[in-house]
């Protein structure tokens, strides 16, 4: 029996080493194993004491000539390279320092391969979504285009070399601590990867379309009261390329005049995954020195995006004897996409154009193998998905091609009926398309950045540009179908070729222009021209801040950077402007308590600015939210609200100002009818009862909005506390439910370049380093940086070098 | 000759052989270290786990001090809103635990074998 106090012991060990080393998985979430976990020497404590950068000698063979990075005191990798190449690779090397996690989830993120590490149903079907929108098939396609240029082919092989090789320096327990808690380790880095960014990107910025709940609502309401609430151009609108622009080029006839159906809808398309979220806008604008106080050009650019941690962009000095660059990129991609150099300066807002297409296919066999084209039976090419998944056999989903693009949606009730995506970013591209951004690096002057521009596809963006010789200039740039009218408004018939793109708008008759005479140029996601433009396009588009952003450039002279800055940081909403003076007008105060009485005049006095500590902006966009689900009660109480597109704010003055009586005002669910005052009196009583049952009639505006910066997978914890941002969708600090200004740039060209810079977070991803979330506060308070923008290494105030070394 | 020795070459082991080897390896060191103490199984039991609790609590406790606990106050709220102190007393329990049921472990194998 002795022998039994020997083996209690050393089992009792055993077991306990078994059950520590291993993770405890419930339904709802996966808590690591608790003994390497929380070992110090292994887990998460030793994250604690990994250093930001590790500064000294780094020998390589993967670089030609001896090179330098110089952190600067924000922790802003400077780097000093001889050649373009080395440059890269450094660039790679130094972000997958700062942000490997991130990289690694957009990349597995977009191609549809999370399950793979994280498991989970819910997992499973969101990659299969992301594989049956055509993602990881875009990216395929993306590297196909990119080899065509061998030279650049071998700049971003150079990048990926510089992830990898610091890839390799890892082991397991220095890993980034996201990879403990998720308990998977990193892959080698490869050109696929980098493809599937840039697809995220896309699928962020490009693949917003409305097509079935354009449909749907076009058969629910009827054509007539379809046109009137959404009209593709509003005349308030201010575009991108101001308003009576003669259009100097022989434009392309769109001779194709087959009756297309556009919109047969014989029952409500249903969206199968959600699209992404709207409020993803941006602000640029350059003015001349004609219009700056110190006679040289500035120029702005605020990107807004999902806000998160890590943030979405970083920032790089890149310098070699040829280039000397600084900005952002976003990890995985190489290349700085919104930045600066000695001569120029460059930035992007998104464009909202629609580039993405639903064609309806009529199966002609029961078993949806073939399709009718033209009368004529086409088969369907496959394409087998291949979705791993954490601790189980790996799941093949068949992709269905048909000559439109991948059905993403079979109609269940139908058996003859599918949806086909058709999206621009599935295409194989013409060229490497990074080129534009690799070019403006080097630019020097208005031309180079016209040639910079050349050749690039998608996500289109709007090209901001100001140079040191005083030119501004801004070209809606990207690859444009030509398209009949109200093509690809709706779900289109795949059964007839004649519903295909009728080609594409030549690239430089794409709108831009150069140092108009008003002294500027701006952007901020709103309609790239008025209706004068000579092809047809339909989108998405910013209705309020583009007009902002106009008139209040139109009105300054002898601007500084300190106008700039509050510019960018303007919570001024011009829907609150529009809207609640009409909205006061017609509210019935006769019987109301002076309590009410004394809110209204507060009303009447607020200035139309979200700032964190306004009551008035609270109540104000509830009030404006309840009024708009009553005007359009039409759309909330149908069964199918979700399929349905609602209209644009901006209708909402038009509607309350010119058709007070319209039969839009009339509640479906009451006898009687409404009109515009009854609906503005009605929602009014509701939002303060609401307010004041769930107790918030005296929350501020950030108290109600509860603005935070989310980490990106959303580990409580990770994220930001909230913050006192005031802010919204319409206003040029468009802070709105998660996204916002996520990047502020103000360069000012003067005979030395000066950049003042902030973005809400810090160039590290690890949780633990105090550059974490650094910049959150300035970002909040409306503060920047100065970037340390030199040739000359002893003027950046560095905190330490890296010598990397053959 | 005194014990102590013993219990000071085991916190050694770790703090050093951790560096390299696996989180389990503290029990393997404890059971070792134990063994050649030749002390009682409870007596073994008690020390291990003082001597295991100390190295996991003290050295997470310097790591978590030297950065200000940036991290650690994050893991604590994904824990269930815990306070830094009390993961890093569950840290030391753990230390303690592992190294205890090594140290019961040499120290009976020691007496088996000596009977």
């Amino acid at each position: 029996m002795k022998i039994l106090n020997v083996l209690i012991p050393l089992a009792l060990t055993g077991l306990w080493v078994f059950v520590l080393n291993r993770p405890i998985v419930s339904s709802s979430s996966t808590i690591p194993a608790l003994g390497p976990f929380l070992s110090p020497w292994h887990g998460f404590w030793r994250n604690e004491s990994i250093d930001d950068v590790h500064f000294g000698e780094i020998k390589t063979s993967d670089i030609s000539a001896n090179a330098s990075v110089l952190w600067d005191k924000r922790l802003v990798p400077h780097i000093f390279a001889q050649n373009e190449k080395d440059a890269f690779y450094l660039q790679g090397y130094t972000i997958a320092s700062q942000r490997l996690w991130q990289m690694d989830m957009l990349a597995r993120s977009a191609a549809g391969r999370l399950a793979e590490v994280l498991g989970g149903d819910r997992l499973i079907e969101r990659d299969k979504q992301q594989r049956r929108y055509g993602m990881l098939l875009g990216a395929e396609n993306e590297v196909k285009g990119w080899q065509t240029d061998t030279v650049k082919f071998k700049i971003l092989e150079s990048y990926c070399k510089g992830i990898n090789d610091y890839i390799a320096t890892l082991n397991q327990r220095d890993l980034p601590i996201e990879y403990k808690l998720m308990r998977f380790s990193p892959e080698p880095w490869s050109i696929l990867k980098t493809a599937c960014i840039v697809k995220y990107m896309a699928q962020s910025l490009c693949s917003r379309e409305s097509d079935l709940e354009a449909s749907n609502t076009q058969k629910l309401l009827g054509d007539s009261l379809f046109n009137m609430l959404y009209p593709d151009y509003f005349d308030a609108q201010s575009p991108v390329i101001p308003a009576g622009t003669k259009w100097n080029f022989e434009s392309i006839k769109v001779t194709d005049s087959t009756k297309n159906v556009f919109n047969e809808v014989s029952e409500l398309y249903k969206r199968s995954s959600e699209l992404p979220p709207a409020g993803l806008g941006s602000n640029n604008w350059a003015i001349s020195g004609s219009k700056s106080a110190s006679g040289h050009p500035i120029l702005c650019n605020d990107p807004h995006l999902r806000l998160t941690l890590p943030s979405i962009w970083i920032e790089n000095h890149l310098n070699t004897p040829e280039m000397n660059a600084y900005g952002v990129s976003v990890p995985g991609i190489p290349g700085i996409l919104i930045g600066f150099n000695d001569s120029i300066a460059w930035g992007e807002t998104n464009v909202g154009q629609d580039v993405a297409d639903w064609y309806k296919i009529s199966w002609s066999d029961h078993n949806r193998t073939k399709y009718l084209l033209d009368g004529k039976e086409i088969d369907v090419k496959y394409r087998y998905e291949v979705i791993k998944v954490k601790g189980k056999p790996a799941i093949v989903d068949t992709l269905k091609l048909t000559c439109w693009g991948p059905v993403v949606t079979e109609i269940l009730n139908d058996p003859h009926v599918g949806l086909a995506y058709h999206w621009i970013s599935h295409e194989i591209p013409s060229s490497f398309e990074m080129s534009v951004f690799l070019n403006l690096m080097k630019a020097n002057n208005f031309n180079d950045y016209n040639n910079a521009l050349k050749d690039y596809s998608n996500p289109a963006q709007n090209f901001v540009f100001a140079s040191k010789q005083g030119d501004v200039a801004i070209t809606v740039n990207g690859k444009f179908p030509l398209k009949m009218k109200d093509q690809g408004r709706f779900v289109q018939d795949g059964s007839k070729s004649s519903s295909a793109w009728k080609g594409y708008i030549p690239s430089d008759q794409n709108p831009r222009i150069k140092n108009p005479s008003r002294g500027f140029v701006s952007s901020a996601n709103q309609n790239s021209t008025d209706p004068s433009y000579p092809y047809y396009y339909n989108g998405d588009f910013e209705n309020y801040r583009g007009r902002v952003v106009n008139s209040m450039l139109d009105s300054s002279h002898n601007i500084g950077i300190a106008e700039m800055k509050s510019m960018q940081n303007s919570t001024f909403s011009l829907k609150a402007k529009e809207n609640l003076p009409i909205m006061l007008g017609l509210l019935d105060t006769k019987k109301m308590p002076d309590t009410l009485k004394n809110m209204i005049s507060r009303l009447e006095r607020w200035g139309f600015h979200f700032d964190p500590g306004s009551e008035e902006a609270m109540l104000f966009n509830v009030w404006y939210r309840t009024m708009y689900k009553e005007i359009f009660d039409e759309l909330y109480t149908s069964k199918d609200s979700s399929s349905l597109l609602f209209p644009k704010n901006i209708i909402t003055s038009e509607l309350l100002s010119r058709h007070p009586t319209h039969k839009i005002f009339d509640l479906i669910a009451t006898p009687s009818i409404e009109t515009a005052p009854d609906i503005i009196s009605k929602s009014f009583l509701e939002t303060i009862q609401d307010l004041s049952t769930q107790g918030m009639l005296h929350l501020t505006w950030s108290e109600y909005a509860k603005p935070r910066i989310q980490h990106m997978a959303n580990l409580p914890g990770f994220s930001s506390p909230y913050l006192k941002v005031g802010g919204v969708a319409d206003a040029l600090c468009a802070n709105n439910n998660g996204s916002g200004p996520s990047w502020r740039m103000i360069v000012s060209l003067n005979d030395s370049t000066s950049a003042d810079v902030v973005f809400p977070g810090g160039q590290s991803g690890n949780p633990a380093s105090k550059y974490y979330d650094n910049m959150i506060d300035d970002w909040a308070s409306g503060q920047y940086q100065k970037a340390y923008f030199t040739k000359l290494k002893e003027n950046i105030p560095s905190i330490g070098t890296q010598n990397f070394n053959r | 000759m005194n014990k102590s020795i013993y219990f000071l070459g085991f916190l050694l082991a770790t703090f050093f052989g951790m560096m390299l080897l696996p989180w389990y390896a503290t029990a393997i060191f404890a059971t070792l270290f134990a063994y050649l103490a030749n002390i009682s199984p409870g007596k073994s039991f008690i020390w291990f786990f003082i001597s295991g609790f100390l190295i996991w609590f003290f050295y997470a406790y310097i790591l978590d001090a030297r950065n200000d606990s940036r991290l650690t106050e994050r893991i604590a709220i994904l824990f269930g809103n815990q306070k830094v102190i009390i993961l890093t007393l569950i840290t030391g329990i753990i230390g303690g635990i592992t190294s205890a049921l090594g140290g019961w472990s040499g120290s009976s194998l020691k007496n088996y074998l000596n009977s």
